[in-house]
């Protein structure tokens, strides 16, 4: 599924709304998300699952085919911990 | 300082930013989690550009030991759900750092 997938459901769902203010509202949702990782929030939402940050340690890489060696810098990730709901519904059958 | 953000507090902050009510607000995001869940469970990925994937995963059997009794025990073969953020929302994240220390 893609985000246009998603919206298109979205716009069915809530035909009452103007197609822009659906996507915009999707659009505030995802910003909100993404500026608050920045910030070093961490999103949780029950059943599905949380979003948080993990720093990944700066250290020292080679380039395979040189073997220079290269500093790689810490890199902030984003982590997704599944909700007990998800885990369970995708394990069904 | 770092704050967990619930739904209420996205609820709160929807409803400051776009000009529907709360509860709309709360309908609308409840929904789009709704929509994610379903597809996930259909075995589809979703994708969202700008943002990253939510990739579902198949673990299989394998045996497990507790590290401190050692007693060993089978973990079941099982789905799991892996998120991998867009590059785009990685920069976002990690603050941009000059290019001098690149090089060091």
């Amino acid at each position: 599924m893609k985000k246009s997938d998603l919206l298109l459901i979205l716009e069915k769902k809530f035909e009452y709304l103007p197609k822009r203010e659906v996507e915009r509202t999707l659009e505030k949702i995802l910003q909100f998300f993404s500026s608050n990782l920045s910030k070093g929030n961490r999103i949780e939402i029950r059943d599905f699952g949380s979003l948080s940050t993990r720093l990944r340690k700066s250290r020292i890489g080679r380039n395979p085919s040189t073997g220079e060696k290269i500093k790689i810098k810490d890199k902030l990730l984003v982590h997704f911990t599944p909700g007990k709901k998800l885990k369970k519904i995708i394990n069904e059958e | 300082m770092n704050k967990i953000i619930s739904k209420a507090i996205l609820v709160n902050h929807l409803n400051e930013t776009i000009g529907l009510s709360k509860r709309e607000c709360q309908i609308f995001f409840e929904t789009f989690i709704d929509i994610l869940m379903k597809s996930l469970k259909n075995k589809k990925d979703v994708k969202i550009v700008n943002f990253g994937i939510f990739k579902l995963r198949q673990k299989n059997e394998r045996v497990g030991r507790n590290p401190k009794t050692k007693i060993e025990f089978k973990i079941s073969k099982r789905n799991v759900v892996k998120f991998k953020a867009s590059e785009f929302l990685l920069n976002t994240i990690n603050p941009v750092q000059s290019n001098l220390d690149e090089k060091s």
